[in-house]
Formats: C-alpha cells, structure tokens, sequence
C-alpha cells in the first residue's frame, strides 16, 4: 500500500507537469486553431533561463521568475511573428513544420550555450522529504502540484470573469464575427501566444528540479503533453488537467508495477485509441465547421 | 452619412457586385431589396470591411474605409448584424451585450454602459429575464433583439442588419421593425438588407432594388410601388399577402 500511494504522488506530480504543458497547446487552438508544437522545447528554455538565472547568476527565485516571464513573452511575440502569422494568414498550414523548426533551434541554440550535459538545479524548498503518515513526498513535488490547480484556476477565471478571456472564447466561435464588435483579433492571437510560451517558461521553472537542466529535457514532455491534450480534448482545459494527472498517475503505476518499458507504449496507444474512438477527446465537444 | 460609389466585389474570379452605388443619409432607413443571390450580403460584408473590394469607394462620414479592418470599422461606429445573428452560443447573454460594448469598456465607459443596457433591456423586455441563459439556447427572435443588442450597446450611428426577419415568426418581425422606428427616432441610422420586400417598403425612407450586383431600380417606397412592375419584376410578388 506505502508502495502503491508513493507512486500514485510522484505519478501524479508527473501528471501536473503535463497538464501545465498541455493546456498550453489548448490555448492557441482555441484562438486560432494554431498549435505550437515544439511546446516542449520551450519549456526547456524555460529550465535553461532558470538555471542561468538562478544556479549561475545567483539571483534569487523572486527575481528569476519575473525576468523568466519577460523573456519567454518577448520570444512568444517572435515566435508568433516568424512562425504562426505568415502561415496562418495566408490559410496555410505550414506552421506544423515552423513551429518544430523553433523547437530545434531552441535545442541547437541551447547546446551551444548550455552544453549537451544535464545540470543540477537545487529544489526551492531543499531536498528533505516530507512525511504524510506512512508515505514521503518531496516539496518540489507539492510544489508542482500546486502550480498546476492555481493556474487551472486562474485559467478560468480568465476565460469565464474578464472581459479579454471571454474574447478569447468568442473567437474560438467565430474570428470574424468577433471583429465585427470592435475587437481587434489580431492582438488576441498575440496575445495567446504569449500565453501558451510563459505558461510553457514557468513550466520549465518548477519543473526543472526534477528533471535537471539540459537541452532535451523537454522534448518528451512536450509530446506526452500532446498526447493528454488529444485525449482530453483540445478545447477543455479542465479536462486536460484531469486527463493530465490521471495519465501521470498510470504511467508511474505501469512501469512500478511492470516495466519500464511499457510506460510510453501505453500514453501513445492511448492518444491513439481516442483519436479513433472520440476524435474530439473524451472532454472536448464535437466541433462543426468554423464560421 | 454613408455613400458607396461604383462597388465592384469578386469571390475568386466570380464577380457578385459589377456596379453598386447608394448612399444613406443621416436619420434615414435605408433598404436594400433583391432576389436571393442578388449580391446584398456581399455588398454589406464588404462595407463592414469583412470581404475586399475590387474597386469602388465606400465613405463613412466623409472618411473612405475601404480598407479598414472590420474591428475598426465597428470602432467607428458603424456595426453590422450578420445574417443568422450569430450569437456566441456558448456565452450567455450578458456576456454577449459586454463584448459588443468591449471598446467602450476598454475606454473607461463601464459605468454608461451599464445605463444603455438598461434602456435596451427596456426595449426588448423579453431578454432581461434571460440575461444569464447561454444565448445558444434562445428562440430565434430573442436571439435577433440580443443581437440588435449586442450591436447597440456600442452607441454605433449606423446600424447594418442583414435579414433581421429571417426564420423568425411574423409577430416577431413586426415587432422587431417596430423597434426599428423607434431607433430611428432617436437619432440611429438604419441600413437594412431584407427579403420581406413588403414589410421594408412600409419603414424605410428609400429603397434599392439588386439583382446580379447591380442596382436596377432605386426610389422612395411611394415611387417603386407606383410602378409595381418593375418592382415584382425583379422581387416577385410585393404586397402584402
């Protein structure tokens, strides 16, 4: 039983990583059916500023995470400009293929600067283990937990209480007739962007104690992210925070309990069998044509 | 208040509007009357800035917005109501009236807006009750005074309505064209596209007749039904069944 809870945690905590990361593609799917798949990559980034930030520099995590936010926005701004806005203006489609060459030259450019060597970022909050009764869990673990229920929340309260998230959802129905009321659609595509690269940056941040800084420690992230936004569906954030952790907690059941070996044929067979099954995800509402 | 000159649209290489010119003057209500197909909607979609024209000079006020993004012609103060309404159904129907206000709630304006929604909630006392409904699951003639509404809200000076009549229930329409009397008399200017030719000729000041994006025929409504040939020749039958 202390075996099967410890694993549930640490499962779940995996779980939330991908949620944070997943919700990300969510968003600009719902502004402008627009995915940025190297969404792992830039979460990396996101490790990477914190450990330049933070274990090289010495500033302290109330200073890294501002300066961490203003530099993931600035190049959320880019990144839309070169690799979203030219395609998706002219109706392309090539933003699958942009979007990864950002990715790739995040890995390169982080190789270059960084190294190729997985680097220590120590916990926020140490490395001792908290007792709850029988079972331990690490802060950092609580921590990422957390992050991810607050920003969930926060998530709808910006879609549902302020007026810029109900545009948001307004342009999810229709693009134009959102501009017919005045409100400029362009920046809201920018502007979701923006979201989904300082959501994937703060990802990185909490996450990069756990997973060590190094070029490609979020490129499986971002695919098994993508796996729980399929299967949840892309336009139900709540559901991609449930899907995310249940799909945590599975994973680390699977391989506790068989192998390791079985865990990533499992996530991907699933997205599969759901992509069959329930095209939209199992949270997601059957969508028409776009007006 | 609103004057096109020569309009030419195209879908791809299909030509809809070869040559389409009209004005409306300040406090009128103006129609555009034609068969299906005739190019109305285009010529509207064009003036709200959602479809490019070929060639042509549409002027608002004396400012040409031909090639104004559709948000800042609404900014401007001319507000279309698409055909079919177009609610977001998964809003609710506050959140519907707020985004047609969101400019003015971006300048600071919360509090008159609050006011105005009062007073169209005065207008169409219907939608009051069911200001935090989805607006998805309205009847179709309340969906048509929350869109009203919703462009409204925005204090436009010209409003545009693409088939207001469309698929709602004669009572509805009547009262609906009753309301837009009663917005003329408080200063709006009115642009309306309508297939009901009848019930347009009875409200509005004049009237032009499209057909194949042309405009044959143009008058007061006295003028076009005096000579109701040609009218039916291109409408059909006009009076009222």
């Amino acid at each position: 039983m202390e075996f099967f809870l410890h694993i549930l945690i640490s499962g779940i905590a995996t779980g939330a990583i991908y949620s944070l990361i997943a919700v990300g593609y969510s968003i600009t799917f719902t502004t402008m059916r627009v995915l940025n798949f190297a969404l792992g990559m830039w979460v990396m980034i996101g490790g990477m500023l914190t450990l330049t930030l933070n274990v090289m520099l010495g500033f302290n995590l109330l200073i890294t995470l501002p300066v961490l936010v203003a530099v993931m926005a600035i190049l959320g701004v880019v990144g839309e400009r070169v690799s979203i806005y030219p395609f998706f203006r002219a109706g392309s489609d090539v933003w699958i293929m942009s979007t990864l060459a950002v990715g790739f030259l995040f890995i390169n450019s982080a190789q270059l600067i960084w190294g190729h060597n997985p680097l220590p970022v120590p916990s926020f909050f140490g490395d001792g283990i908290i007792m709850f009764g029988p079972f331990a869990i690490f802060p950092q673990q609580i921590l990422v937990i957390a992050t991810a229920f607050v920003i969930f929340s926060l998530l709808y309260l910006f879609y549902y209480r302020t007026l810029l998230g109900k545009a948001f959802r307004a342009i999810a129905y229709s693009s134009e007739v959102t501009s017919l009321m005045g409100i400029n659609t362009r920046m809201i595509c920018i502007l979701s962007y923006v979201m989904t690269s300082v959501l994937a940056g703060v990802a990185g941040f909490i996450i990069v104690p756990i997973t060590f800084a190094e070029p490609q420690m979020g490129t499986v992230l971002g695919l098994k992210a993508f796996a729980v936004a399929i299967v949840a569906g892309l336009s139900a954030p709540r559901g991609i925070l449930f899907c995310g952790l249940a799909y945590g907690a599975l994973e680390a059941l699977a391989s506790g309990y068989f192998y390791t070996g079985v865990r990533d044929i499992l996530g991907f067979s699933l997205m599969i069998l759901v992509l069959i099954l329930r095209p939209e995800g199992l949270f997601g509402k059957p969508t028409g044509e776009r007006a | 208040m609103l004057s096109v000159e020569a309009l030419r649209v195209a879908y791809g290489s299909l030509e809809v509007i070869k040559d389409v010119s009209f004005e409306v003057g300040e406090g009128e209500i103006v129609t555009i009357l034609g068969s299906n197909g005739a190019g109305k909607t285009t010529t509207l979609r064009s003036i709200a800035g959602l479809h490019r024209a070929l060639s042509g000079r549409v002027a608002f006020e004396g400012e040409d917005i031909a090639a104004w993004s559709p948000a800042r012609i609404a900014r401007r103060g001319l507000r279309m109501v698409p055909e079919g309404r177009q609610l977001f159904p998964d809003h609710t129907v506050l959140e519907n009236l707020e985004l047609g206000a969101y400019s003015r709630y971006r300048a600071g304006e919360a509090r008159s807006v609050k006011t105005d929604m009062d007073d169209l909630l005065d207008l169409f006392p219907r939608i009051r009750e069911r200001l935090h409904e989805k607006a998805g699951l309205l009847s179709g003639g309340e969906q048509q005074m929350v869109a009203i509404s919703r462009a409204l809200i925005s204090r436009p000076k010209l409003l545009i309505m693409d088939e207001p009549s469309l698929g709602l229930a004669p009572i509805l329409i009547r009262s609906i064209f009753e309301a837009f009397v009663k917005l003329r008399g408080n200063g709006l200017t009115l642009l309306l596209v309508e297939q009901m030719a009848h019930l347009a000729l009875q409200i509005c000041d004049r009237a032009y007749v499209l057909e194949s994006g042309v405009v044959k025929v143009s008058g007061s409504p006295k003028e076009l039904l005096a000579n109701s040939q040609v009218l039916e020749a291109y409408l059909g039958k006009v009076v009222e069944a």
